[in-house]
């Protein structure tokens, strides 16, 4: 009983939320205030969760761990950026600046690099999926609507085929609406799943 | 008062249709199915990694993905951190810790909760340490920084990722390639999931991320669960189906 008690009541306040989520004209300053609880929660997590990081990374310099060079510089990032926050205030335009110049670059490298490894992967699908009709599909689809989408192919000269080109675009739009639904139903089955406690009557 | 939307309406008997069948499938399914469904692929090699770094004696690595609130509305954390709570009930006696990492402040906090549930109830709490759990970075390139560094460690037997996922993560893949670490994508993004695919990796495919089946195919929940969703797509297609037609035919406006 002891156990059920928390899967009860945390069952029971999500119904409730899932009946007000459906009735929002007439429950929304009850949302509202719920949203706000969970924000305070939300950010108060956020806090320990940053306490629980910067005293596990000092803990990583103080034994020596392998790879305590990266917990050095994440502190020293970490203090300066809090130090600055405060002394000059978030919202100051020479702190934004200083740190945009540090991560867009990165965040800009990081893209280029994720692009280069899609590339190869998609080079090497066939090689580590082996040929099914699953990787054909994935593979030739994938190039068809890529050329597509490029606007290679033009055909001013017939208003017709430009329409039916016009069709097979959207179709990854279909198929993703469809892989959405399915994804749609998993989660709402899941979140009945845990409302109903049958996640935590597994454990 | 205005009125409630159609679209709430049509939400709200959705969830109606999935309880009723839930409730229906529960209460006819008391034996074991004849043919029950298959566990999904990469949900088995998450288990069978299991027993390859226990046997091994080395450490499981599992993200959690990008979090439960802030910047992600989408409810996919709460499979990884069942995700979680299944891989540290069984690692628990390991040699090496499992080791969690979550990219927001909430998950990493619940997070810290599953992992020290799972050591309560294997009854060694004394094993458990508040590093067990972290949270890496908030946001997807930080949160994806702190996992990389962690493959290269010799200790560690391979990685789980399992949550919120972006096409981004796949250099997680790519550098986990490279080092032989055998790794596995449990995600609900469609974006994602491509990307893993092209990839090489075991991941999970459109809404197979929604039913966790690790060591638990053959049990009735997991085989309730699938046979309640098999009846919901076959359900709403049939719906989508019959809107098409009544559509073209100008029935509906």
């Amino acid at each position: 009983m002891k156990q059920r008690t928390p899967v009860i009541i945390a069952a029971v306040s999500g119904v409730l939320l899932l009946v007000a989520f459906f009735f929002q004209p007439f429950t929304s300053p009850y949302l509202g205030l719920v949203l706000n609880w969970a924000i305070i929660l939300a950010s108060v997590a956020f806090l320990v969760a940053i306490a629980s990081l910067v005293v596990t990374h000092i803990r990583f310099i103080i034994n020596g761990r392998k790879g305590f060079l990266f917990s050095l510089v994440f502190i020293l990032a970490f203090v300066l950026t809090v130090v600055f926050g405060l002394y000059l205030g978030i919202d100051d335009q020479q702190y934004l600046e200083a740190i945009h110049t540090v991560l867009v670059p990165i965040q800009s490298a990081l893209m280029g690099l994720i692009a280069l490894v899609l590339m190869s992967a998609a080079v090497k699908l066939f090689r580590t999926r082996g040929w099914s009709i699953l990787t054909v599909s994935f593979g030739g689809s994938a190039l068809v609507f890529l050329f597509l989408n490029l606007g290679f192919l033009r055909l001013d000269f017939s208003e017709g085929l430009n329409d039916v080109i016009a069709m097979v675009q959207r179709l990854p739009v279909i198929g993703a609406r469809g892989l959405l639904i399915g994804a749609g139903l998993g989660a709402l089955l899941m979140a009945l799943r845990v409302l109903f406690g049958q996640e935590a009557h597994n454990e | 008062m205005p009125p409630i939307s159609l679209t709430d309406l049509i939400a709200a008997a959705i969830v109606g249709l999935a309880i009723v069948i839930m409730a229906i499938v529960w209460l006819s399914s008391r034996k074991p199915p004849v043919e029950p469904y298959e566990p999904i692929e990469a949900y088995s090699s998450i288990e069978a990694l299991m027993h390859r770094s226990s046997e091994e004696g080395k450490a499981l690595l599992l993200s959690l993905g990008e979090g439960l609130s802030g910047q992600q509305s989408a409810m996919g954390d709460s499979v990884s951190l069942a995700i979680e709570q299944i891989v540290l009930s069984r690692s628990v006696s390991n040699d090496q810790p499992t080791q969690s990492f979550s990219g927001d402040g909430a998950l990493a906090c619940i997070s810290q909760l599953v992992v020290h549930g799972a050591y309560q109830n294997a009854m060694a709490t004394e094993l458990f340490r508040s590093d067990h759990s972290l949270m890496g970075g908030v946001g997807a390139f930080a949160w994806m920084s702190v996992i990389m560094p962690e493959l290269a460690r010799s200790e560690n037997g391979g990685l789980i990722l399992a949550g919120t996922m972006r096409p981004e993560h796949v250099l997680i893949a790519d550098l986990a390639e490279r080092l032989e670490l055998p790794i596995i994508a449990a995600t609900g993004s469609l974006t994602a999931q491509a990307a893993f695919f092209a990839s090489g990796t075991p991941v999970t495919l459109g809404e197979e991320y929604y039913l966790p089946s690790i060591g638990k195919a053959g049990q009735m929940t997991y085989q309730r669960s699938a046979k309640t969703l098999n009846w919901l797509r076959i359900i709403l297609a049939l719906a989508l189906i019959s809107a098409v037609i009544l559509k073209l035919t100008g029935v509906l406006p």
